[in-house]
């Protein structure tokens, strides 16, 4: 069965000075799938996800979040997006449930549920014992959950993630993958990193990325099977030419 | 849209009050820490001034004169001592105020020549040596006296003009002088240090922490967001420098009386009346508008906290320019004076309370804060709406 398109992203372009970020990128997503953006770093993850999350705009090209263009009616696609930045934090004195309670009201979501969705939330990322304290005061793992927390409070269509487990360590991030494993299962997720083995883990397909462009998109079996390689390391290397 | 601008004001408000800088800069600067600083030198300089023409004053006196001598002992508010060291020692180590010497008369001579050896550094030397000046004075007259009378020319033939000094201005004017003066000063002030620590932290502070970028994608209209982190500006800019007039005040009843009477009570009510205080209300709020969105347009070019505070820093230096030059305009200033941001609202304030101040001040600065006011916003908008600002 074809899943019904989420995200549909075609022929993206950004340029800024003299670098051409985005040369012409196309993907779906469908719903139920992990969708991978594999790259790295500078390849244009980040700035493919800014533009769909309307922070930049793009030069050419359109995005569409469930049949709703970001570029003519960018509110009302926001609404159907959860994201997680690279890096990205959160107010530093306000507690974890402020911070998820702000971010539910701010895109919206009626007041009877905010309650209701934050105690779920936190029940199914274990942050009950943590949701009074104010944010500055988590471990980086516990921010991250954070993150994750305010992102799925708003109940998303579409979940993006920015190399969500970057500059954690390795418990940390094994709480993080079992979690999208858990919650994978419920939503569209287009999930950006760059280490191999949690793609190979989490993404139902993904695409390759580099300076601006896809070179490859499909499963990792289908990707493997393109660039002639034993797993997804050696074909990512392949596929990006810097493979000795 | 109004929704929108409601939750991030809130947003702006609820984190700023949980930052203790935020509450330093707004109440305890203005009410405690400007009042104190400003009053507690003003009360010790006016009070060691005091004392020292009050109490008696040691001077010594290096004369060959008993006569002078005895005019000194006579005054009340001298203390003949013996000059032991050198006069510089001695005036050094405080063991006298002054010096006096008296030159040896030269037998042919109708004029005695004196010298009087003080420390303009200190209070107290300065007091003794009017002191001395004083008693010297008298002490000419008389003798003045005695050789017009030797020659039968009576005392009144001295006097040939009479003259004296008089303050114009109601004593309401002068403590209204005053006040304006230091109140306009530090409103201005009071609104720049009030908004400065969240208009840099809705900004560049969020673009340091990188929930600025969170914040650009949520469903709101970026022109809420901004409005919204304005708004929060601008209360802050709006309550700081109320605050800093309260506590301005209530430390200007202390001083006020140590600087224009002589420690009589002083009644600061009348300076004041309903009507003026809604248009000076109204003219801080332009005035905190105005600076919130100026402090927006700079800081939100900045990535860092620091590198905000370093760009807003000349804005400081250009506000307190001004006030060097407050001093040197007149009462009633000229009309063109009321068009120039910042000194506009000082000058309105200082004619405000010496009621000085013609009606079509209050149109110019009003008018002239709006369209400074509105140009600021534009430029804050456009800052807002560039990617290239927000994401560098």
């Amino acid at each position: 069965m074809i899943r019904e398109v989420v995200l549909r992203v075609e022929g993206l372009r950004k340029r800024f000075g003299d670098v051409q970020a985005l040369d012409g990128i196309d993907f779906t997503c469908r719903r139920g799938e992990l969708f991978g953006l594999l790259g790295p770093n500078g390849a244009g993850k980040t700035t493919t996800i800014r533009c769909i999350c309307s922070i930049i705009k793009p030069d050419d090209g359109s995005i569409e979040v469930e049949g709703v263009s970001v570029a003519s009616n960018p509110l009302m696609a926001l609404k159907k997006i959860g994201v997680v930045l690279e890096d990205g934090g959160l107010y530093e004195r306000l507690t974890a449930e402020e911070n998820m309670k702000l971010l539910a009201q701010l895109h919206g979501v009626d007041g009877s549920l905010i309650d209701e969705r934050i105690d779920s939330i936190c029940d199914t990322l274990g942050l009950d014992e943590y949701r009074k304290r104010q944010f500055k005061k988590l471990s980086k793992g516990n921010k991250q959950k954070i993150l994750l927390g305010q992102a799925l409070v708003i109940d998303p269509p579409l979940l993006i993630l920015d190399e969500p487990t970057i500059g954690l360590d390795v418990p940390a991030q094994k709480v993080i993958r079992d979690l999208l494993g858990k919650i994978k299962k419920e939503r569209t997720i287009l999930y950006s990193t760059h280490i191999m083995s949690e793609a190979e883990e989490l993404c139902d397909r993904l695409a390759i990325i580099d300076h601006g462009r896809i070179v490859a998109q499909g499963t990792v079996a289908e990707i493997c099977r393109k660039a002639g390689a034993r797993n997804l390391e050696q074909a990512f290397l392949k596929l990006v030419g810097r493979y000795a | 849209m109004l929704k929108g601008i409601g939750l991030i004001f809130r947003k702006e408000m609820w984190t700023a009050l949980r930052e203790r800088r935020t509450l330093i800069f707004l109440f305890l600067f203005p009410l405690l820490v400007w009042p104190v600083f400003t009053v507690l030198p003003m009360l010790l300089i006016g009070g060691k001034e005091q004392r020292a023409q009050a109490q008696s004053s040691k001077v010594a006196l290096v004369s060959a004169y008993p006569e002078l001598e005895k005019e000194f002992e006579a005054s009340d508010k001298l203390q003949l001592v013996r000059l032991e060291d050198s006069a510089a020692a001695a005036l050094q180590q405080r063991k006298t105020h002054c010096v006096v010497y008296v030159d040896s008369l030269a037998s042919d001579s109708l004029v005695t020549y004196a010298r009087i050896l003080y420390d303009p550094t200190q209070t107290e030397s300065r007091a003794a040596a009017d002191k001395v000046e004083l008693v010297l004075s008298q002490y000419e007259r008389k003798i003045v006296i005695e050789r017009l009378a030797q020659q039968g020319v009576p005392e009144r033939m001295l006097k040939a003009l009479s003259y004296r000094r008089e303050n114009a201005m109601g004593q309401n004017q002068m403590l209204g002088y005053f006040l304006g003066l230091i109140i306009g000063m530090f409103v201005v002030m009071g609104s720049m240090m009030g908004s400065m620590a969240v208009v840099i932290d809705s900004t560049a502070g969020e673009k340091e922490r990188k929930t600025l970028e969170l914040l650009l994608t949520v469903p709101i209209p970026r022109r809420a967001i901004m409005m919204g982190k304005y708004l929060a500006g601008v209360t802050f800019a709006f309550i700081s420098p109320i605050l800093t007039a309260l506590g301005m005040s209530l430390a200007a009843s202390f001083v006020v009386p140590v600087l224009v009477s002589s420690g009589g009570s002083v009644d600061l009510s009348g300076l004041i009346s309903p009507g003026k205080i809604l248009i000076i209300l109204l003219v801080i709020l332009l005035m905190a508008a105005f600076i919130a969105a100026l402090q927006m347009t700079v800081a939100v070019r900045a990535h860092s906290n620091r590198q905000a505070q370093t760009y807003l820093a000349p804005l400081n230096i250009i506000v307190v320019i001004p006030i060097i030059f407050l001093q040197i305009i007149p009462a009633l200033p000229p009309n063109w004076t009321f068009f120039i941001p910042f000194v506009n609202v000082m000058l309105l304030l200082r004619g405000l309370l010496m009621d000085t101040l013609p009606g079509s001040a209050v149109l110019y600065t009003v008018a002239s804060n709006l369209v400074f006011l509105i140009l600021a916003l534009r430029f804050a908008s456009r800052s807002f709406g560039s990617e290239e600002v927000l994401l560098n």
